[in-house]
């Protein structure tokens, strides 16, 4: 079936969509592109292609947006807007996205959106390079073999680009067209090497992994990109993670730990002159859980317990010079509850609800959802789901830096309240249909208190009116599958911008996708769209509508060898910002056509 | 439960078509007051990503007066404003920050209206974060901040300073033997012929907890002619016949808040009050109406909330200053408009309440209250067209 995401799946009742990594294969696409094809979920990428990158679910922030990878949270206290950019793709069994109505296994819910990554457990035996424009190359590798009655899996991936296309640039005067340079990004590439070993049997598991990486940070496009302006600064780091899981019974047990270094080099002191040269962030997190699933006649129930511990230490010139906080710590827990019970007409009429309480360095806060559901035959269901969810401050929004943020320990949880109406068909065409309202309220926003220091504040607020769809369906051979999201996501916040669209929450985006596959060849034709996209707070500061088709093929030339060419962004349709009605270089341009091909052999 | 109920709204819009519109845009660059424009302000939005100028034509009250904001609305999160007048009308000029080593953007917009677009360049990333400009007759005085330059530029026959043709310019760390510390030119004034510039000295990175200097600089080479080390953390510049008057905000900690009192004509200090009158707040603006002699003074701290005070030349004998008004919020900016007899407030707010104010000089009462929502933005910087 083309549409998932539905209640007759069993991951979760409510609104869902599944994607596994391998359908896409050959298509030169990283996590941020397949989260592209998510109904209600969009992107926010500030650099080009494998750069960095953080989703935003139902028009919540991206530090609401809760990342797991294999039920593990990953998204940090100290870093609460996850980096897309950081997951590899080579051991991706399938990437989950809930919206809305969270399972309790995810004992941290973000605010109704978490993203859970789920690796593999058994290895392919798969040789795979790509090679695409702006210095792209990204090779990776599968190969696994039986060991101690399970399977031992090992994967392996490097991924890297120069990320210097070329672009115009308006010098950043709009009304001065005179000044106006063609230019090629600088300082905007990147590497990442990862390293990954699973051992897996029934439900037990161990894995361990490793990875390093680079990730340039690139000025401000508008007036740069020219000689005697190269900002020359990166972030480079380096981590590693341990995780267990048993299966005892009918409790499930993990155990998990974490550790990353990274080095901020600002060699130049290009990023905001503050003579952060250097820092270095280290932090370690650990934790367990345990969850149970049990049936008590009727009744289906599944709880989980855990906690994450969580330390970053910090060094460098952000403690040196400028006299930041040196060291966070904070313990998040949670117990969580879900009940489902069948009602009236034989089960047709059906009732979810969960039921988890957080807690983060001694603050508590019980979180809600209920879900009706009405299955009408094997193919039709409808549902009907309310919500409440919260979410802690993170370290540098509750204890400040030191350096430029002061604290606010008296910081609440920024705080959700959703209400879903969706309905799911399944047949010759696949229909999954959501209307959502959600209210955001407590909303941390940083604000300027004084000339030296800004502080994190409970002053935002929204309201949320959105639908998503998502559609497939078979024409002959040919495969058609569309997501399409519409929101009217506005500020609740007092002031000026009461109203006002949120920014980075376009008013619609989507994508269309077809496909068709007969023997040895695979064509692919989908196009991408975004509109109604702001900026800014106060509607100043619209993107142009935006379309990227994209194309590709690939083709089996036997003894397990494949080839694959594709062109992203094929009529090189570039993003435009507006500005007194004049079109503008945005602070961060796209990267425009990229050709890409490989090829991917199974031995 | 107003989700729902809000729900099976958003259906019925979501069947007439709730789907793509085209983007609306900022405001266009056509002027309704123009010419008639009282003051120039500018605003950020709350997320600090964009900005905007408008214009206020001032009535009786706020109620009889005409805003008309985004007339440039293209405008960064940090950016100043400050008019002169050119030819035969008043000119803006805006100078947007960049951090990017692109060169901070300026642009001089037409306030009688005659001229549709403003004129924009970048200057040189040599001269970064403009903090104070000085238009007289032919000639731009332009302190910049990040840099530690001082300059004295020609304007142009469009009322742009040729940032990149200085009359004279002097680096006050290289050419000024002030480079003990990182001198940072933060305020200007101009005293019987006189360039008299306010120094922020800066020593490590970021800690300006020490002692700022007052530079006295031929108008014309901007040759040194005497200074005076100040307290620390000079902060805003008042003159008064030959007395200039400088906050110093010391520490962010009150215990070293002062105001000095400069004797220019002998550059030495000849008085200085410190922050008890002020319930011990942070000094930050000053601003002096000359004729009456009358001071106005922002103090203030996050967590306390911001005051505006007024007092007169008797603060150094002991005397108590008025209150007239308090914010929850930063005051960043006051700015006196002594033609008008009015001094405005930027008060940036702490939950939505920011607002640009006007005081009447005399009696000390509240004017004129621009809301945020009727500026369309947080006030960041606001200048009276004179």
């Amino acid at each position: 079936m083309v549409v998932e995401g539905s209640p007759l799946f069993e991951l979760s009742p409510g609104s869902f969509t599944v994607l596994r990594p391998e359908d896409f294969e050959g298509e030169g696409k990283d996590l941020s592109d397949l989260l592209g094809r998510v109904p209600g979920l969009f992107v926010v990428r500030t650099v080009g292609g494998g750069g960095y990158a953080v989703a935003s679910v139902r028009g919540s922030t991206s530090s609401q947006v809760a990342v797991y990878l294999d039920g593990v949270l990953v998204s940090r206290q100290g870093e609460p807007a996850f980096d897309l950019s950081s997951v590899s793709l080579s051991d991706v069994e399938r990437v989950e996205v809930y919206r809305g109505y969270v399972p309790s296994r995810f004992g941290f819910p973000g605010l109704g959106a978490v993203i859970n990554v789920v690796r593999k457990e058994r290895a392919r035996r798969v040789l795979s390079a790509e090679g695409r424009s702006f210095g792209g190359f990204r090779g990776f590798g599968e190969v696994g073999l039986p060991l101690g009655g399970g399977f031992l899996s090992l994967f392996f991936e490097r991924d890297e680009s120069r990320g210097d296309f070329s672009y115009l640039n308006d010098n950043g005067t709009p009304y001065n067209q005179d000044d106006d340079y063609r230019a090629r990004r600088r300082s905007n590439g990147f590497w990442r090497d990862s390293l990954a070993a699973r051992w897996a049997r029934g439900g037990a598991s161990v894995s361990l992994s490793a990875w390093r990486s680079r990730q340039e940070l690139p000025a401000a496009a508008p007036g740069t990109d020219r000689d005697g302006i190269w900002s020359g600064a990166y972030l480079e780091g380096e981590g590693w993670e341990v995780g267990f899981a048993v299966p005892l019974s009918y409790l499930q047990v993990r155990a998990f730990a974490r550790g990353r270094e990274r080095d901020f080099r600002n060699p130049r002191d290009f990023v905001g002159w503050y003579g952060q040269r250097h820092s270095r962030f280290e932090d370690l997190v650990r934790g367990a859980s345990v969850g149970f699933s049990k049936a008590l006649g009727r009744l289906s129930l599944e709880g989980n317990l855990g906690f994450v511990e969580e330390a970053l230490r910090v060094r460098g010139d952000a403690v040196e010079r400028l006299g930041g906080r040196d060291r966070f710590d904070g313990t998040r827990a949670f117990c969580s509850l879900e009940g489902g019970l069948p009602l009236a007409g034989e089960g047709r009429t059906f009732l979810n609800g969960v039921v988890r309480y957080q807690t983060f360095n001694g603050d508590g806060d019980l979180g809600l959802g209920v879900l009706l559901g009405y299955r009408l035959g094997e193919k039709v269901l409808a549902r009907l789901s309310w919500g409440k969810s919260s979410r802690p401050p993170g370290f540098y929004e509750l204890y400040g830096d030191g350096a430029s943020i002061l604290p606010n320990p008296s910081l609440r949880w920024e705080e959700l309240e959703e209400v879903e109406l969706g309905l799911s068909l399944q047949g010759r065409v696949g229909v999954e249909l959501s209307l959502f309202r959600r209210d955001y309220d407590e909303v941390i926003e940083l604000v300027q208190a004084n000339p030296r220091f800004s502080v994190h504040q409970n002053l935002g607020a929204a309201s949320v009116e959105g639908a998503e769809l998502s559609i497939g369906f078979r024409v002959g051979e040919v495969l058609v599958e569309g997501v399409y999201t519409c929101m009217d996501a506005r500020s609740e916040r007092a002031g000026a911008s009461r109203g006002m669209r949120l920014p980075n929450r376009p008013q619609s985006c989507g994508s269309l996708r077809a496909s068709w596959g007969s023997g040895r060849l695979f064509i692919f034709a989908e196009a991408n769209f975004t509109s109604g996209w702001f900026l800014d707070a106060m509607e100043r500061v619209p993107y142009e509508d935006a379309l990227e088709t994209n194309v590709g093929f690939k083709l089996d030339v036997g003894e397990g060898r494949r080839l694959f060419l594709g062109v992203k962004n094929l009529f090189d349709e570039r993003l435009w910002m507006r500005g007194d009605g004049r079109r503008r270089t945005p602070w961060y341009p796209n990267e425009g056509r990229v050709l890409y091909a490989g090829l991917t052999v199974e031995f | 439960m107003k989700s729902l109920k809000l729900l099976g709204l958003w259906a019925l819009a979501l069947a007439v078509g709730l789907s793509a519109v085209g983007c609306g845009g900022g405001g266009g660059s056509s002027s309704l007051v123009g010419s008639r424009a009282d003051l120039v302000y500018l605003v950020v939005d709350s997320s600090y990503q964009g900005g905007a100028m408008g214009f206020i034509e001032l009535g009786f009250d706020e109620g009889s007066s005409a805003v008309e904001p985004d007339v440039i609305g293209s405008l960064g999160g940090d950016v100043n404003v400050w008019t002169y007048r050119w030819g035969d009308g008043p000119l803006a000029l805006v100078r947007e920050y960049s951090r990017g080593g692109a060169g901070d953007r300026v642009l001089v917009v037409d306030l009688s209206g005659e001229r549709v677009d403003p004129v924009e360049r970048r200057i040189p990333d040599s001269l970064r974060n403009m903090h104070d400009l000085l238009v007289v007759e032919d000639r731009a005085f332009a302190a910049f901040f990040d840099t530690f330059e001082v300059g004295v530029y020609p304007v142009g026959e469009d009322g742009m300073p040729k940032f990149d043709m200085p009359i004279a310019q002097v680096n006050l760390s290289e050419d000024l033997g002030l480079s003990g510390r990182k001198p940072h030119p933060h305020r200007l004034a101009l005293w019987r012929g006189s360039l008299l510039v306010l120094v922020q000295n800066e020593e490590g990175t970021w800690n300006y907890d020490v002692p700022g200097v007052l530079l006295e600089l031929s108008s014309s080479d901007l040759s040194l002619l005497s200074s005076l080390d100040l307290g620390d953390n000079p902060q805003d510049l008042a003159i008064s016949g030959d007395f200039a008057y400088v906050t110093c905000l010391g520490g962010y900690s009150a215990s070293d808040d002062e105001i000095w009192k400069v004797d220019l004509g002998r550059m030495e200090v000849v008085s200085s009050a410190d922050a008890s009158p002020f319930e011990g707040l942070d000094l930050s603006e000053i601003e002096l109406e000359a004729r009456s002699g009358t001071f106005f003074l922002v103090a203030g701290r996050y967590g306390v909330g911001y005051r505006l005070y007024r007092f007169g030349e008797d603060l150094f004998e002991g005397a108590s200053p008025d209150l007239l008004a308090e914010y929850p919020g930063w005051v960043n900016r006051i700015a006196l408009d002594s033609g008008r007899k009015l001094l405005w407030v930027c008060h940036r707010g702490s939950r939505g309440d920011a607002s640009l104010d006007g005081y009447d000089l005399e009696s000390g009462r509240r004017r004129f209250r621009f809301d945020e929502a009727r500026l369309r933005g947080i006030p960041y910087d606001v200048s009276v067209v004179r």
